[in-house]
Formats: structure tokens, C-alpha cells, sequence
């Protein structure tokens, strides 16, 4: 009886016909982004987009925003600092670039949690939430997703290339709410997001008879029942029809349209292109684009890890601040940068750190933040945060006030449990401009 | 063809070679009395010269380097040589390999041929072979073999313990009706490997079954199977005798019944040996492990499992028994002064007995009844063994209770216990350089570059004796010195110089330190001086590793670059830094980058953990700190360097130097101190010298905010105190800051970088002035808007105080 013999007709099933290839690895399909557009964007908001940039296995907060070149060689480690744009601020040598735009961010030095465990620090700086065997938390972009809804007919939360983790879905929102991933890197050659061109098999001409095949099973439904739901779904498959023949989604999702030089300028690497992607999708409406880059999980050779990863990210994150600036962009755009946790205060054994979530940094620019700050302070050797201690819920309760998202608005879980978005945050007004 | 040699020996005469590596020795075991050709896969190995051999009975017959990944050797394993684990190192002209194993046996091997992967094709063998085979994902190898009622027959796998992967075997014996008869996974002697031994019912055709205990399984999963109608007793009585001493043993467990056996032990500094269990039948491949040593062996009488009956011991001793039933506990008996200290050691589990003992001392009263316990033990050391060690509290009777953890008993829950004074040992042990990956055998060796040298660093600890010992390295290499200081005390790590002439022949000994104690009598060399871990699982657990009681050093050719290590004139003071300064030479041809490190971890001292001399430099600096705390006194230190010269790393090293940790020279009371944005202030520290110093001491205010400045100030020694001027402006930073003084003293020509003081510098808005203008109106304050409850109180209020009110006089 647990065994259901599979439909012995079609193989094409109505769900399978409206993902046009594979739409989203959490089975997101088009109609269901379509079903967002319901939602009241109408609240006052400082950023209307967000590109959260992720960098997976926990960066030192030593090697990257907050050096401590005063401190003892076993804790500032072998790297240097370099002055920035920002008197007084200093930055790990390789963050060059990033220096030079030092002024148009905030530099948050005190972030705290007490996970130091990757799939647990993963967990917290993507939900807000300590994780918790009761309930799979959603994502800032399908809490985004839910509350903003589609723009400019594009999924609204977007992982590019893919979501790191599953704590980057929906949690206990419909999955309707969960990214829709590029599946490929905006870095290689020959990107392409299959997602949005119809199978190599299948002609318009298919499609469309397809199309008239579904619309002849709706309409019977339509007449044998009547249903507002009904009535949606249709608006919704209308809407994913239009996604996948438009040639605007299309272009929104095809980097190779950026300029040679702007390309160049982001860094041809995997850093660069995915801010790139990233800052296109934006622009063209998708409302939160989330994209990882690296394994900063260096428990060994620190210093050299560093040195080989970070230019890549300090290119393309000083690229992507300077191009949103100079289009405009940067003050409806807000940019987070964090990590899972950062790293022992003390080099270990093999030259590397360990896992330090009690203090390590985050950046934020754009969308209604200040522009060249830094916000709290760790101690001597970075291991506790001295001064304004960020908590997770804390900054995600920034986030959603920039996103003009009711933080402590309460979302439906299954037993129709009401979860606030943000338990007991509180938005962190000196991060405001 | 020419040409390419011709290139090869062109390109060869500009690379150096470097470190040479093995990770698979094939066949991975062969039968003692033949000789075989062994192939050593690994890297690096075109300039091999010599197969270095662990153990007695296997001689090599020759060498030949066929591939830069492979080398072939012909070897003699002698008919007595000793069943079980050997170990082989390969020395090439750069350096000597890593250690892997090979094991040897006592059965004609023959190797698995596919397919057998069914009852229906299993492969037909005859008794009394060991099967050399490999599973691979999801295989299961059948073998088929004919045996008559009544005969004994064995089956015994060596898989994990063959050290090349993680790799669990499971195996069984079926019948005809494909009925498993015995299976077996793991087993108390063998660890992960099992083994199984039935009488044969009836006459008839029996299949051996083996695979991955999770059916997994790939290319490194080599297996050895023993199939034959040898002995496999799960248990021996006594587990234990004196070295040179023949004991007869008890065999307990073998399906056809218990083995009596003399057997003479070795006089070697072997603690633990394994005895082999031998019939007309057969020997038994994986035999027990014993313990050997001087101690007086007892052997359980009936009476142990009483306490009045138990017999009484003296110390020292080894007392050996079985729990026999479940529940069953053991007594030993023994009169001891108060005082006195004695170790109490149970050998049980590391001997592969089932017992997972658990230890209870209890002091006796007059008429033999227990009055109080003493001390009690489960596990120790990381073992499910017991182990304690008790200073005894009053003259009197003792009773030590053993019993299984789990109320268990059986034949083979089988075990030692050791009774005697403590001991005094040492260990010694190479460290692993890399502790996320224990099977990582780099710089487990020690090469020599001729005319140069090496700084290694060697792990010491005492158990049971202080004071101080010094290393002793007495059978290295011909032209190959050892510079070593004495040990103190308290010091967990040495670096240990090696010096080859540049004329010394290429060559390698296995070599045995000891150290040696100044004082007192000898300790043992220690048994796992260099810890090879062979098979690992999840977590890095260690499935199976040979330690071994020998460093290879050998002499290898020599390296294109040296370093020296300028000793500072200068202490580094507890708090301070200093940098110290590496000069390296180079041989024209090498230019490329050479990384040092230091060769040891000093308590309470931090040095920069790698460090580069770039390209064509021939200097680093080093930067170094002590914490506050760090332990005035003078360390022995030494760097290593490593640089790639073509095909690798090469490693040489610095001379020993030494490296003083000292009090600061003065102390600095930073007061607390507030200023207003804009305005100027003066940040004063007491200052009070410990040690005089001569000329000028410099000051600088670190650690502060933007936009705030003070200028350096440079004082003489005996100061009382000096005095920041701190400077802001209306834009600095609001808040509390942290500032403290950086101080450099200059002696013998060499700065002494001090990190001093520490103290609160807060700044805070302008005082906002009060002029008459500005004096605050008084303001009326909007009425607070009352909450609902507050509304239904002041209605309540007023009805109460109208009731109350007395009521109007009635008028006349």
C-alpha cells in the first residue's frame, strides 16, 4: 500500500509541464513564484532589494574586517593591516579594493552567537533563529519572498549559483517561498540558466500545443468547480508563461550582456561574475539574490588560504559597491555580507583558526545604512565583542526594518502555530543613516 | 628515445630530489620459507637505494627502482620468522618513506580470482591456504572447500589490521544449504578483523563467504583469508611471563578443546609478544598478545572467586585468572603498609580478552570481611582496562575485587593484573605534523642532508621520576652528530640538531633514543616513539596502527640552502615582542622562497608559526611575543626551513639558540582620563623601573582613536612618571577608548620592545553651556493618555469617593 504504482499515462505531469526544465532545486516552480504577486509591498521601505553575500565555512574576522595589528603574533596572526578610506579604520591587506570604498560601509565588529557548529552558525545567519529541533526555520529570502512578493515579473528570492544550505529555503513556509537557483556559475564559460529556455526537445510550437493541452484540462475544472483558487492558478501559469517567452526575464539572468570592462573590473572569477549576477538580477527586480563564494573553513595555513581567496572577494565586493553607487542603486540596495562564525583568537597548532562564533564581523552597505562606520568593537584579541554585541536577531531585525518588513509580524507555521518573523530583536538604530 | 633520456638526465641534474613516500606494499603478506618480490607503490622513488626492514626474519635480496612511482625488491622471509606484522621503510637518495606494513604467514597464499561473487561460482580452494583478495563496492567473494566430519575448520581475515584503508571485513562459513554455520565480524583478539572456527558436521562441500561489513568496499580493500583446520583459541592462561622464561600456556576456546603448549618467550625489550597457538593441525595465524616482564606470574587457583578463600599475594606480582560465569567476581589478596604506593594494572581488553574489567580495593578488617573500600577503577588511559595507582592508607589486609563492567563471564574474559611499585618510564615520541590527519607521516623521519643539518623536535615526558635526563641517540649513522641540551624538568618538547659530515656515506639506521635521567636508575626505552596510525574511520578514529620504538635517520644528499638563526643579545620581556632575524644561504642555483618555522612551542611564548624568506632574499624577520605571564627563563630553541627545489619539499634546519624570557624593565600605571571632543588632555603613567637601563627609553600612546594624537615621549631610566599630551578634535570619536604605551629600550644595541600600561581614555560630547537665553521654559506636560485598566480605576475611585461622601443635611 505504501508503494503508489506510478500514473501509468503521461509521464509528463501538469507540476512537471510548468517547470520548463528545473525550476529551483527545492521544486519551485514558476506558477508557484507567481503566486507572491498577491502581496502588499506597500510599507515604507529604505532598501528595496537586498544582496546578501555569503561566505560559507566561517571567515576569520582577524584576516578580513577587523586585524589587530596591536596584538601578540599568536593573535593578530602574519598578516597585515592597510588603512582605509575611513580614518581609523583598518582592513586585512588583501581588502585593497575594499579599502578604497571603506566610506560607503559599515563595518560591524561585534557580531555574536554561540553555534560553532557549521550547519548550526549556517542556520543563524540565514534565519535569524537558533535552530531548533522543532520547527526548520525560513530564510531572510523566503521571509522577503513571502512578504514582497514578485517584481517586474522575476522570482523574487534568487541563489546564485545554488543555495549553500538548506537553511537558505523556506522552512516552514511553503516552499513556494524557497530560491530559485541558477544552477550553474555565472563564471563559467557558456552560462546559461537552463530554467528559463524551453528542453532542447521541445519546440514553441510543443510548447504552445502543451500550453492549449493544460489550458483545456483547467477550463473543465473551471466549469465543474468554481474556486478562487482556481482562478489564481491560472493568473499564475499565465505569469510563468510570460517569464519563460520573455526576453527581458531572459536577458535579466544573461551576465554575457554586461560590458567586457565591467566584467573585467568585478573580476572573471567565481567571486566577481556572482556579485556581478547578482547586482544584474537586482536590477532587473528580483528582490533578494543570495550568492556564496569560497570555503573560508581554514583550520590550516591560514594566512596563505587567505591570501589566495580574499583578493577575489575584495575585487568583486569593491566592484559591486562602486557599480551599484555609480547606477544609483546603492541606497535601495542594501548588501550583507556575513560568514557562519569567525575564528579562534589564537593561531592553532597548524597555522590556522578554528571555530570563534562569540565575536566576528558583517558588513553592511546601501539600502539605508550608514555609509562609512564601524559599528561595535571586539577586545583586544578578537575573541569577545567589547562594545555592542550584534546578535543574530538583532541584525536580522535591521535587515527587515531596511526591507520595511514588520519584523515582529507573525508568520503561520504548520499546526497553525503563529512564529514571529524576529524573536526578541530590536532594530540597531546607529546602523541607520 | 635518446632524446628523452638525454632530457630526463639534463632536467634531473637541476631538480633535487625530495622526500620519498609509500602508501601500499604489494602482495600485501606473504608464507614464511619463500621468497617473493615486493612492490613498493608510493612517489618519488626513482633514486631508491634500500629497503629498510623492522624486524628479524625477512632479508632483502635486492632492489630495483623500476618507475619514479614504484620499486621492486626480491626478499627472503626465513621459515621461523615471526607470523604477523612487519614493517618496511625505503630510503632513496633524498630521504627515507614513509613505514608501511606487510604481513606474513604460515599458509601457501593464493590469490582471489573473479568472478565468485555467488555460492554458484564461488572459487575452489583446498584447506590450508590464505586467500590474497580485494573487495570492492557491494562484492561479496565466495570460496568453496572440501571437508570431512570431525576436522576443525578455521577460517581468519586480516583486513583492517592490514593498514591500507578503512576497510571492516565480515565473514562467514555456510554449508551446502547455504546456512550460515558461523559468521563472524569482529573479535576481541583481532579487532575489526574476525574470525571462526566450526567441527565439521558432515562430510561435504563448505563456502567461505567475505565481504565489507556494510557491503562497501573499493580498489584499497586487500584482504588475507586463512582457511585450514588450524587452532583459533580465543584465550590464553597465563596472559603474561618472564622474558627468556618458557611457560606452558593454556589454550581456551578452540572448538576442539583446550591446547596445552610450552613456549619459550623472548629476552627482547618486547613488553607485549604473541603467542601462537600450534597443533599437527596448524598454527593459528593472529595468535594472543601476553605481557612480558620481570614480574613474578600467578596463576588463579579454584579459590578466586572467593574473598576468604582468595589466595594472598605479595607485591610485586602479576596475578592471572578467569571470570568463568557470568556475575562472577575475582579476588586478590595482598598485605600492604600504609604508605605505601602501589600500581594496580589490569590487562584485559588490549590483550583481546572479552573482560572489560572494573577494579575495587577495600581494606579488610580482622576477620577477612571487607570494612571499607579503598579506591575503585573501570577505565584508564583511554582503555576499557582498569588502572590505578594507591598510596595505601593504614598497615593492614587488602582484597582487590575484579568483575566484568556488564556482569559478564565466560572462558575468554581472561586477564592480568599487575601488582608493583610505580614505575619509572619515559616517553618519547616524534610529533605528527599534522593533527587533523594522524596517518600523515610527514618529518616522522629524520634525513640528514649531508653537510648540512636538521631541527627536529622530540615529545618528553617522565612518569614517575623528575629531574634532569638528557636524550641519548646512540646508533645513528656513520658522520651523522646529534646536538641535544639537557632536559628539564617540566619541558614537554626538545628540538634536537643533527648534523651529517658532507663526506658521510649514504646511509640509514633504525635508531632507539632512550633518555637517560642524571640521576636514579635507568628507565625503559620507550615502546612508541615514532606512533604510525595505518587505518583510520569517521572522526579520524584509528582503526589500526604499528607504533614503533625506532626513528630511520638516514643520510641523504645535499640540500641547495642553509639557515642560521641570529641569537638576540636581548631578552624578549614578559608582554613585549621582538623580531628575530633569520639569514639563510643559498648554493647559486636555488633562488625560489624557503618557509621557516620554529621547531618547537614555548609555554607562554608566541612565534610566528611560518614564515617566508622570498624569492633571492637571504632574510626573514620573525616576529615573536610572551604574554604577560610567560615564565621568566631561558629556552632552547631552533628553526626549521623548507623549500621546494624542484621535485618537493627539502628540509634543513637552524642551530640551536637560545631565547630568554625576562621581567619588563619598568612598569607603567596608566591612568584613567576623560576629555571633552575638542579639548586636550593629559594621560599620566607612574612609572617604576625594575631593571635600570641606559640612554633613552621611548614612549608611544598606541591603541588610540581617530583623530585623536599624543606625541612620543622618551624618558631615562629612574622616571617617577611620564605624561601623554593627548589632542582631539571636535570629530573624535565619542566613547571609551583603550589606549596603552608601546616602550622601546635600547640595549647592546638591540630594541626591547615593551607593551605597557593600559587604561580608559573617554571622550565624551562638549558640555553644553547654559546661558540665559537658553534657560528651558517651563513647559506643561500633555496629560498621558490613560490605559483602559487606569481608566476603569479612576471611574471606580470616583464612584467609591461619592458613596463616601456623607450625605447633604437635610434642610430644615
Amino acid at each position: 500500500m505504501l508503494h503508489r504504482m506510478p500514473c501509468p499515462g503521461s509521464p509528463l505531469s501538469r507540476r512537471h509541464f510548468l517547470q520548463v526544465g528545473a525550476v529551483g532545486g527545492l521544486g519551485l516552480t514558476l506558477g508557484d513564484a507567481f503566486r507572491l504577486q498577491a502581496a502588499d509591498p506597500a510599507r515604507k521601505a529604505s532598501a528595496e532589494s537586498i544582496i546578501h553575500i555569503f561566505l560559507p565555512g566561517g571567515m576569520a574576522h582577524q584576516e578580513s574586517w577587523d586585524p589587530k595589528p596591536l596584538a601578540p603574533v599568536e593573535y593578530r596572526g602574519e598578516m597585515a593591516a592597510i588603512s582605509t578610506k575611513l580614518d581609523g579604520m583598518q582592513l586585512n591587506e588583501c581588502l585593497k579594493q575594499t579599502a578604497q570604498v571603506a566610506d560607503k560601509i559599515t563595518v560591524v565588529r561585534s557580531m555574536t552567537h554561540g553555534e560553532a557548529a557549521h550547519e548550526r552558525g549556517v542556520h543563524n545567519m540565514f534565519t535569524g533563529y537558533r535552530p531548533s529541533p522543532a520547527l526548520i526555520f525560513p530564510s531572510f529570502g523566503a521571509v522577503v519572498s513571502h512578504e514582497l512578493g514578485v517584481r517586474n515579473n522575476l522570482p523574487p528570492y534568487v541563489a546564485v549559483p545554488s543555495i549553500v544550505a538548506n537553511d537558505a529555503g523556506s522552512g516552514y513556509l511553503s516552499s513556494a517561498y524557497g530560491p530559485f537557483s541558477l544552477g550553474a556559475d555565472p563564471a563559467s564559460n557558456g552560462f546559461q540558466v537552463k530554467d528559463l529556455t524551453l528542453p532542447g526537445d521541445v519546440s514553441p510550437d510543443r510548447f504552445a500545443n502543451r500550453r492549449q493541452m493544460l489550458d483545456a484540462v483547467n477550463e473543465h475544472f473551471q466549469k465543474a468547480e468554481k474556486s478562487d483558487k482556481l482562478d489564481a492558478m491560472d493568473t499564475f501559469y499565465q505569469r510563468a508563461y510570460g517569464l519563460i517567452s520573455s526576453e527581458k526575464a531572459r536577458l535579466a539572468f544573461d551576465i554575457n550582456k554586461e560590458e567586457a570592462k565591467l566584467r573585467d573590473e568585478y573580476g572573471r572569477n567565481a567571486a566577481g561574475q556572482r556579485f556581478l549576477m547578482a547586482r544584474r538580477l537586482v536590477e532587473a527586480g528580483v528582490r533578494f539574490v543570495t550568492c556564496h563564494f569560497g570555503g573560508w573553513d581554514y583550520h590550516n595555513s591560514i594566512s596563505q588560504n587567505t591570501k589566495r581567496s580574499l583578493p577575489q572577494f575584495d575585487q568583486g565586493f569593491a566592484a559591486l559597491i562602486r557599480d551599484l553607487a555609480a547606477r544609483g542603486m546603492l541606497e535601495k540596495t542594501l548588501v550583507m555580507v556575513s560568514s557562519e562564525f569567525g575564528r579562534t583568537p589564537k593561531i592553532n597548532g597548524t597555522a590556522g583558526r578554528d571555530h570563534w562564533p562569540k565575536v566576528f564581523s558583517v558588513v553592511l552597505a546601501g539600502g539605508g545604512i550608514k555609509a562609512g562606520s564601524v559599528y561595535g568593537r571586539s577586545d583586544m584579541t578578537a575573541a569577545e565583542p567589547d562594545e555592542d554585541a550584534l546578535t543574530v536577531e538583532d541584525l536580522a531585525h535591521t535587515v527587515y526594518h531596511c526591507l520595511g518588513i514588520e519584523p515582529e509580524k507573525k508568520l503561520m507555521s504548520p499546526g497553525d502555530r503563529p512564529i514571529d518573523i524576529v524573536r526578541n530583536g530590536k532594530t540597531r538604530k546607529e546602523l541607520l543613516a | 628515445m635518446r632524446l628523452t633520456s638525454l632530457m630526463c638526465l639534463l632536467f634531473s641534474s637541476t631538480l633535487f630530489a625530495a622526500s620519498p613516500s609509500v602508501g601500499l606494499i604489494l602482495p600485501r603478506g606473504g608464507q614464511r620459507g619463500t621468497e617473493i618480490e615486493l612492490t613498493f607503490q608510493g612517489g618519488n622513488l626513482s633514486d631508491a637505494q634500500e629497503v629498510l626492514v623492522y624486524y628479524p626474519g625477512i632479508t632483502v635480496r635486492s632492489i630495483a627502482s623500476v618507475k619514479p612511482n614504484e620499486v621492486k625488491a626480491k626478499v627472503a622471509i626465513a621459515p621461523d620468522c615471526r607470523l604477523g606484522e612487519h614493517a618496511f621503510r625505503v630510503r632513496t637518495a633524498s630521504g627515507v618513506s614513509d613505514l608501511r606494513t606487510f604481513w606474513v604467514g604460515a599458509l601457501p597464499v593464493l590469490d582471489e580470482r573473479e568472478p565468485n561473487s555467488s555460492f554458484e561460482t564461488a572459487q575452489p580452494i583446498s584447506k590450508n591456504v590464505t586467500v590474497h583478495g580485494m573487495i570492492t563496492n557491494e562484492d561479496v567473494d565466495y570460496f568453496v572447500v572440501e571437508c570431512v566430519k570431525g576436522e576443525r575448520l578455521s577460517i581468519e581475515i586480516e583486513g583492517m589490521r592490514l593498514g591500507t584503508i578503512f576497510f571492516d571485513p565480515t565473514i562467514a562459513i555456510c554449508n551446502e544449504a547455504k546456512a550460515e554455520l558461523a559468521v563472524a565480524d569482529d573479535a576481541f583478539i583481532t579487532g575489526q578483523d574476525g574470525g571462526a572456527s566450526i567441527v565439521v558436521p558432515a562430510d561435504g562441500r563448505y563456502f567461505v563467504q567475505v565481504r565489507e561489513t556494510a557491503y562497501g568496499g573499493n580498489g584499497s580493500s586487500y584482504y588475507r583469508l586463512h582457511v585450514g583446520n588450524f587452532p583459533r583459541p580465543t584465550a590464553v592462561i597465563p596472559a603474561g611471563g618472564r622474558p627468556g622464561e618458557t611457560v606452558e600456556f593454556r589454550f581456551l576456546g578452540d572448538p576442539l578443546g583446550e591446547i596445552k603448549q610450552k613456549i619459550k618467550l623472548p629476552t627482547s625489550n618486547l613488553t607485549m609478544v604473541r603467542v601462537h597457538a600450534q597443533t599437527d593441525q596448524g598454527i593459528h595465524a593472529a595468535g594472543i598478545e601476553i605481557r612480558v616482564n620481570d614480574l613474578p606470574p600467578l596463576v588463579e587457583s579454584a579459590n578466586a572467586s572467593s574473598l576468604k578463600a582468595a589466595a594472598a599475594v605479595t607485591i610485586p606480582s602479576a596475578f592471572h585468572g578467569t571470570l568463568q560465569a557470568p556475575g562472577e567476581i575475582d579476588y586478590v589478596r595482598f598485605k600492604a603498609t600504609k604508605g605505601q604506593v602501589i600500581d594496580l594494572t589490569c590487562y584485559a581488553r588490549r590483550i583481546g580478552s572479552a573482560l572489560d574489567p572494573v577494579m575495587n580495593l577495600d581494606l579488610l578488617d580482622k576477620d577477612g570481611n571487607p570494612a571499607r573500600g579503598i579506591q575503585g577503577n573501570d577505565d584508564s588511559g583511554g582503555s576499557s582496562d582498569a588502572a590505578m595507582r594507591v598510596t595505601i592508607p593504614e598497615d593492614g589486609d587488602y582484597a582487590l575485587r575484579v568483575y566484568d563492567h556488564l556482569r559478564g563471564g565466560g572462558p575468554n574474559f581472561f586477564y592480568r593484573i599487575e601488582l608493583r611499585p610505580p614505575e619509572s618510564t619515559a616517553v618519547l615520541r616524534v610529533p605528527h605534523v599534522d593533527s587533523n590527519n594522524r596517518r600523515n607521516q610527514d618529518r616522522q623521519t629524520w634525513s640528514v642532508p649531508k653537510g648540512g643539518r636538521i631541527a627536529v623536535p622530540m615529545l618528553v615526558r617522565r612518569d614517575g621520576w623528575n629531574g634532569p635526563a638528557t636524550l641519548a641517540l646512540d646508533d645513528l649513522p656513520p658522520g651523522v652528530t646529534a646536538t641535544i641540551d639537557a632536559i628539564d624538568f617540566g619541558t614537554p618538547t626538545v628540538p634536537v640538531i643533527l648534523e651529517a659530515k658532507a663526506d658521510a656515506a649514504m646511509a640509514a639506521k633504525l635508531m632507539r633514543p632512550r633518555l637517560v635521567p642524571k640521576e636514579g636508575p635507568a628507565v625503559p626505552s620507550p615502546p612508541d616513539v615514532v606512533d604510525v596510525e595505518l587505518s583510520a574511520g569517521r572522526n579520524n578514529t584509528t582503526y589500526h596502527k604499528l607504533p614503533t620504538d625506532r626513528i630511520a635517520v638516514a643520510v641523504a644528499e645535499a640540500v641547495p640552502f642553509r639557515i642560521e638563526v641570529i641569537e638576540p643579545k636581548v631578552p624578549l620581556v614578559q608582554g613585549g615582542s621582538m623580531q628575530l632575524r633569520i639569514v639563510a644561504t643559498r648554493d647559486p642555483s636555488f633562488k625560489g622562497p624557503i618557509t621557516v618555522q620554529p621547531v618547537i612551542g614555548l609555554p607562554g611564548v608566541g612565534i610566528n608559526g611560518a614564515t617566508t624568506i622570498p624569492e633571492n632574499a637571504t632574510e626573514c624577520l620573525v616576529p615573536i611575543s610572551a604574554a604577560g605571564n610567560a615564565a621568566p627563563r631561558k629556552w632552547r630553541q631552533a628553526f626549521s626551513a623548507t623549500a621546494n627545489a624542484g621535485a618537493g619539499n627539502l628540509h634543513t634546519g637552524s642551530q640551536l639558540f637560545t631565547l630568554e624570557v625576562a621581567p619588563p624593565f619598568v612598569t607603567l600605571a596608566q591612568q584613567r582620563t576623560a576629555v571633552e571632543q575638542g579639548a586636550n588632555t593629559v594621560v599620566v603613567c607612574k612609572v617604576t623601573t625594575a631593571t635600570p637601563f641606559t640612554g633613552k627609553a621611548k614612549a608611544t600612546l598606541v591603541g588610540l582613536p581617530p583623530k585623536v594624537t599624543a606625541e612620543p615621549i622618551e624618558f631615562d631610566s629612574g622616571t617617577a612618571e611620564i605624561a601623554f599630551q593627548v589632542k582631539t578634535d571636535a570629530t573624535s570619536p565619542r566613547g571609551k577608548h583603550k589606549p596603552f604605551v608601546q616602550l622601546e629600550i635600547v640595549k647592546d644595541g638591540e630594541i626591547i620592545p615593551h607593551n605597557l600600561g593600559g587604561g580608559e581614555l573617554r571622550i565624551d560630547a562638549p558640555r553644553v553651556k547654559k546661558t540665559a537665553a537658553a534657560a528651558p521654559k517651563p513647559t506643561t506636560a500633555a496629560p498621558k493618555p490613560l490605559s483602559r485598566l487606569e481608566q476603569l480605576r479612576q471611574e471606580q475611585e470616583e464612584r467609591e469617593k461619592a458613596a463616601a461622601k456623607p450625605p447633604e443635611p437635610k434642610k430644615p
